[in-house]
C-alpha cells in the first residue's frame, strides 16, 4: 500500500505537466480558431520550447505563422513538421501554399547518387524507420539463435534474408539519425536578406534572398553563416536571418 | 697660386669624373645622371682587359636589368687596346638623390672596383614633358567606380624618335577581371609644334570587390633609334651596305594608379535585383497572339545594354497557375566595344496553356545598378495576352478513346482548378503533444545492440554447457566400448580384468563429467551415489573394483558365470548413465 502511495506521488508532476501541456495546447487552438494568431502562437510555442517533438505541433505553428503572413518561418515549421510525418497529405497541401509565395525561384541541383539509391524511405518518418530497424534486429537475432539451437537450412536462408533487411535499415536508420543531428537546412526569415561577401554590414552585397527560400548552411564564425543557396550563389548572412530546420 | 693651381687641378679632375668614373683599369659609365621617375638610363661597366666577371652590388633603389657584353678593340698609334663592356639598364624604384655603389670586377689576378655614381631622379613621369622625345603614361576611364562597371585602362606610348622590338610588360590588375580591348592603335599628334608617334593599348577592368585597388605600373622595353653610328661617314655607304643605326635600349615606367572602388548600395526594391551593373533595356515579345489549348507558344525576353551583360540571368517571370512552361539555353550576342561588353542576351521560354480562354502574363522586370546616376533602375515590360481557343481534335481523340456509344450522353471531364488559396486546418488530435521525435543515435544504438548482446550470452553459455556435455557423453561411450569388449575376452583373465577395470574407470568419469583416474571404493561411492545410483548398484560396482584388485594383486580368478555377471552389472550402470 505504501508503496503504490510512493508511485503516485512519484506521477504527480509528470501529470501535472501533462495536463499544462494539454490546456495550453487546446489554448492555443482556441486562439486560432478566434484569430488571435500571436496568443495561439506562444501557446503551441510554450510546448514546443519544452523539447516536444511533434509534427502535428510543428504543423500548427506553421499554420499559424501562415496566419500572420511570416512566410519563411511558416516554411520553417512545415519543413520541421515534414521531418516527422512527411506523408502527411494536410501538411503537403500547406507546406505547397506557403512554398508557392516564396519569391526566389530555387535552383536545380544535381541529384546526389544516394538520394536516388535510398527513393524508398522517402515519406517513411525516421522514428518508424528506427523502429523497422530494431524489429528487423530482434528478428535476426532470434532467428539466429533458433538456429543455434536446430541448425536447420531453412531456418539459416531466412536469417540471412532478414540479415540483409536489417543491414539496409539499420545504416538507413543510422545515417538518418546522425546528419539530422547536424542539420545544415535553412530557410531565410526576413521578408528580404542580403548576402553578403563577408561578415559586416559593408561588405558587398552578392545577391538577395527572400522569406522562405531554402538555403544550406555551411559553416558559422560569430553572428555570421556561410550559407550556399545554389551553385555558385554563396555568401554571409547574419545567423538571426536563417532558421534552421 | 700654388692654391688656385690646386682648385684648377681639382675642378679638371671632378668635371671628367661626373660622368666616366675610373679605377684603374675598370670604370663605370651612365649616359644621364638627371632622370625623372619612371625614365631609365643605362650603365656600362668597361674593363680593359678580357674575362672580367662583374659583381653587381644590392641595389634597392635601382630595377636592374642585364642587356649582355660586348667586346671592343681599337689600334691607336700601332697599340692594341681592347675593351668589354657590360652593359645594364636602370630604371630608379623612388624620386631623390641617389647613387650607384661601387661595382667590384674580378680577374686578371685582382680585384678592381668603380666609383660611387650619384643619380638625381626627380618625381612625376607620366607627363610627357614638350621637349621629351619619348615617354608613357597610363590612364583609367573613372577612379571611383562602383563593384561591377567597367573601367577602361589606356597605356600610351608618344615618341617623335623611331622604336623597335617595344615589350610591353601589364600591372597584374588584381582585384579586377580583366579583357584586352582590341590590338591598339596608332595615330600622331602634335605636341608644341613637334610630331610625335602615339601608340595605345586598352583593358576593360572589371573591380570584383570594394576598397582601395592599386593597379602596378605597366613597363615596356623598347629599342630607341638615337643616330647614326660613326662607322659610316657617308649617307651613301650606309644606303649601299645598310644603315648603320645606334639603338638604344629604354625601359619606360608609368605611374602606378589608385582607384577607390565603391560597393553597390543596398537595394530595397520589390522585384529581384539582376546583378547587372551598367545601362539596359529589357524587351519582351509573343511569338504569337493566338493559339490553341496545348500548344506551345515562346516567349523572348531580351536584355540589351552595355555591362556586366555576360552575368545577366533569365528575368523571373510569374505565369498564372495550369501553365507549363520549359526554359532554352539562352542566346548570347555580346561583344567587346569601345567602353566594355555590350550587346544583347536573349531568353526563350515555350509557355504551354492547357485551357481554353485569355491568358495574361504579367509585367516582367529587371532591375539593374546605373552607376552614372548612382542608383538602381527598373525596366518593367507591358502585360502580353493570347487568346487560347478549344482543343477540338484532342476532344475527338478522347471520345473515339473512351469508346461511348454515340447516342450515349457524355460528360465532358475538366481538370479541376483551385478557385482560391487557403491552408488548411488545425490538427487538433490529443497526440499532438506527446514527443513523436525519433531516438537519440546514442539510444538507437543501444536498441541495436541490445538483441545482439543478449545472443552473444546465450550463444556463449550454450557453447559451456556442449562442452560438459560432450566429456560425458565421451566418456560413456568409451566405457560401454570396453564393457563389450571385456565381454568378449572372458576367457582370457589376464585381458578381461584389465578391460573391466578401464570401463569402471570410464564409467565414473562419465558419471563425474571429468575423466577419473585410480578409481577407488570411496570414489565409488561418491561419484555414484552422488549421481542418484541405487545402494545395491554402489555395492555391486565396490565388488568389483575389489574382484578386479583380488585378480590383480592376490591371483585370485573367477569362473565365467561370475564374470558375465561383472559385465552385466557394468552394463546395467551404462545404461543408467547414458539415461
Amino acid at each position: 500500500m505504501k508503496r503504490i502511495l510512493m508511485i503516485l506521488i512519484l506521477l504527480i508532476p509528470a501529470l501535472a505537466s501533462g495536463n499544462e501541456a494539454s490546456k495550453a495546447f487546446y489554448d492555443g487552438v482556441s486562439h486560432y480558431e478566434a484569430g488571435r494568431y500571436d496568443e495561439a502562437l506562444a501557446q503551441f510555442l510554450t510546448i514546443a520550447q519544452t523539447g516536444t517533438q511533434n509534427g502535428k505541433l510543428a504543423y500548427n505553428i506553421g499554420n499559424t505563422w501562415m496566419q500572420k503572413r511570416e512566410v519563411g518561418k511558416a516554411i520553417l515549421w512545415y519543413e520541421r513538421a515534414a521531418r516527422l510525418m512527411p506523408g502527411d497529405p494536410d501538411l503537403i497541401f500547406n507546406r505547397n501554399v506557403a512554398l508557392a509565395q516564396v519569391k526566389d525561384r530555387p535552383e536545380e541541383r544535381e541529384t546526389p547518387m544516394l538520394s536516388v539509391l535510398f527513393f524508398w524511405k522517402r515519406g517513411i518518418p525516421l522514428k518508424t524507420l528506427q523502429g523497422l530497424a530494431i524489429g528487423a534486429g530482434l528478428l535476426l537475432w532470434t532467428l539466429a539463435l533458433a538456429g543455434l539451437f536446430w541448425g536447420r537450412p531453412p531456418l539459416k536462408s531466412a536469417t540471412l534474408i532478414v540479415g540483409a533487411l536489417f543491414a539496409v535499415l539499420a545504416s538507413t536508420a543510422i545515417w538518418d539519425t546522425a546528419t539530422r543531428t547536424g542539420s545544415t537546412r535553412a530557410v531565410i526569415l526576413p521578408s528580404a536578406v542580403s548576402i553578403r561577401s563577408g561578415l559586416s554590414d559593408t561588405a558587398t552585397e552578392l545577391f538577395t534572398l527572400h522569406s522562405g527560400s531554402q538555403v544550406s548552411v555551411e559553416k558559422e564564425r560569430g553572428d555570421w553563416v556561410r550559407i550556399v543557396f545554389a551553385e555558385g550563389k554563396i555568401g554571409w548572412v547574419k545567423k538571426e536571418s536563417v532558421g534552421v530546420i | 697660386m700654388k692654391r688656385i693651381f690646386s682648385i684648377l687641378v681639382m675642378i679638371l679632375f671632378f668635371g671628367l669624373s661626373v660622368s666616366m668614373v675610373h679605377a684603374e683599369s675598370v670604370r663605370a659609365v651612365v649616359d644621364t645622371q638627371r632622370l625623372r621617375l619612371g625614365d631609365s638610363f643605362s650603365l656600362r661597366v668597361i674593363a680593359d682587359f678580357k674575362g672580367g666577371a662583374v659583381v653587381m652590388p644590392p641595389m634597392p633603389d635601382f630595377r636592374v636589368s642585364s642587356r649582355g657584353t660586348s667586346t671592343r678593340m681599337q689600334m691607336i698609334n700601332g697599340t692594341t687596346t681592347r675593351e668589354v663592356e657590360s652593359l645594364y639598364l636602370l630604371s630608379p624604384l623612388r624620386a631623390g638623390a641617389l647613387t650607384i655603389p661601387p661595382i667590384t670586377v674580378t680577374g686578371r689576378g685582382g680585384t678592381w672596383r668603380t666609383h660611387p655614381i650619384p643619380i638625381e631622379v626627380a618625381e612625376g613621369g607620366t607627363t610627357l614633358a614638350s621637349d621629351a622625345p619619348w615617354g608613357v603614361s597610363a590612364e583609367l576611364s573613372t577612379e571611383s567606380p562602383y563593384v561591377g562597371e567597367s573601367v577602361i585602362w589606356t597605356f600610351r606610348l608618344q615618341t617623335a624618335a623611331r622604336f623597335q622590338n617595344a615589350r610591353l610588360a601589364k600591372p597584374s590588375f588584381e582585384g579586377f577581371s580583366s579583357e584586352a580591348l582590341g590590338e591598339g592603335r596608332a595615330f600622331e599628334q602634335e605636341i608644341d609644334g613637334r610630331r610625335y608617334a602615339v601608340h595605345e593599348m586598352q583593358e576593360l577592368l572589371i573591380p570584383q570587390r570594394p576598397g582601395a585597388l592599386t593597379i602596378d605600373r605597366a613597363r615596356l622595353s623598347v629599342e630607341m633609334v638615337t643616330g647614326r653610328s660613326r662607322r659610316s661617314a657617308d649617307p651613301f655607304f650606309d644606303d649601299i651596305f645598310g644603315s648603320q643605326r645606334t639603338m638604344e635600349p629604354k625601359e619606360l615606367t608609368t605611374q602606378s594608379l589608385s582607384l577607390n572602388v565603391r560597393p553597390l548600395p543596398p537595394y530595397r526594391g520589390e522585384a529581384p535585383f539582376s546583378g547587372l551593373v551598367g545601362q539596359y533595356t529589357l524587351d519582351a515579345s509573343l511569338e504569337k497572339a493566338r493559339i490553341v489549348a496545348g500548344d506551345p507558344v515562346t516567349l523572348t525576353l531580351t536584355i540589351e545594354g552595355r555591362g556586366n551583360i555576360r552575368d545577366a540571368s533569365a528575368p523571373l517571370i510569374s505565369l498564372p497557375p495550369g501553365i507549363k512552361h520549359y526554359s532554352d539555353t539562352p542566346v548570347e550576342a555580346v561583344d567587346l566595344g569601345p567602353s566594355g561588353w555590350q550587346g544583347r542576351k536573349q531568353f526563350k521560354t515555350a509557355i504551354v496553356p492547357l485551357v481554353p480562354g485569355e491568358l495574361t502574363i504579367p509585367p516582367i522586370s529587371l532591375v539593374w545598378f546605373d552607376p552614372k546616376a548612382g542608383a538602381y533602375r527598373t525596366d518593367t515590360t507591358e502585360p502580353l495576352s493570347i487568346m487560347v481557343s478549344e482543343n477540338k481534335t484532342a476532344e475527338s481523340v478522347e471520345l473515339f478513346q473512351g469508346g461511348a456509344a454515340p447516342s450515349a450522353p457524355v460528360t465532358m471531364q475538366e481538370a479541376v482548378r483551385m478557385k482560391g488559396q487557403d491552408i488548411l486546418p488545425l490538427k487538433v488530435d490529443a497526440d499532438a503533444m506527446s514527443d513523436d521525435g525519433p531516438l537519440a543515435l546514442s539510444s538507437f544504438l543501444t536498441w541495436l545492440a541490445a538483441p545482439l548482446g543478449i545472443f552473444l550470452v546465450v550463444f556463449l553459455a550454450l557453447r559451456r554447457f556442449r562442452r560438459d556435455v560432450s566429456v560425458a557423453e565421451s566418456l560413456t561411450r568409451r566405457a560401454i566400448a570396453q564393457v563389450k569388449a571385456a565381454e568378449k575376452a572372458i576367457s582370457d583373465a589376464d585381458l578381461f580384468y584389465a578391460l573391466l577395470h578401464s570401463a569402471l574407470s570410464l564409467a565414473m568419469g562419465a558419471l563425474s563429467g571429468r575423466p577419473v583416474e585410480g578409481v577407488t571404493g570411496d570414489d565409488i561411492v561418491r561419484i555414484v551415489g552422488g549421481a542418484g545410483g541405487s545402494d545395491d548398484m554402489v555395492v555391486a560396482c565396490v565388488a568389483i573394483l575389489e574382484t578386479i584388485e583380488s585378480v590383480r594383486y592376490g591371483h585370485g580368478a573367477e569362473g565365467s558365470d561370475r564374470r558375465r555377471d561383472n559385465v552385466a552389472t557394468l552394463m546395467q550402470l551404462m545404461r543408467e548413465v547414458s539415461a
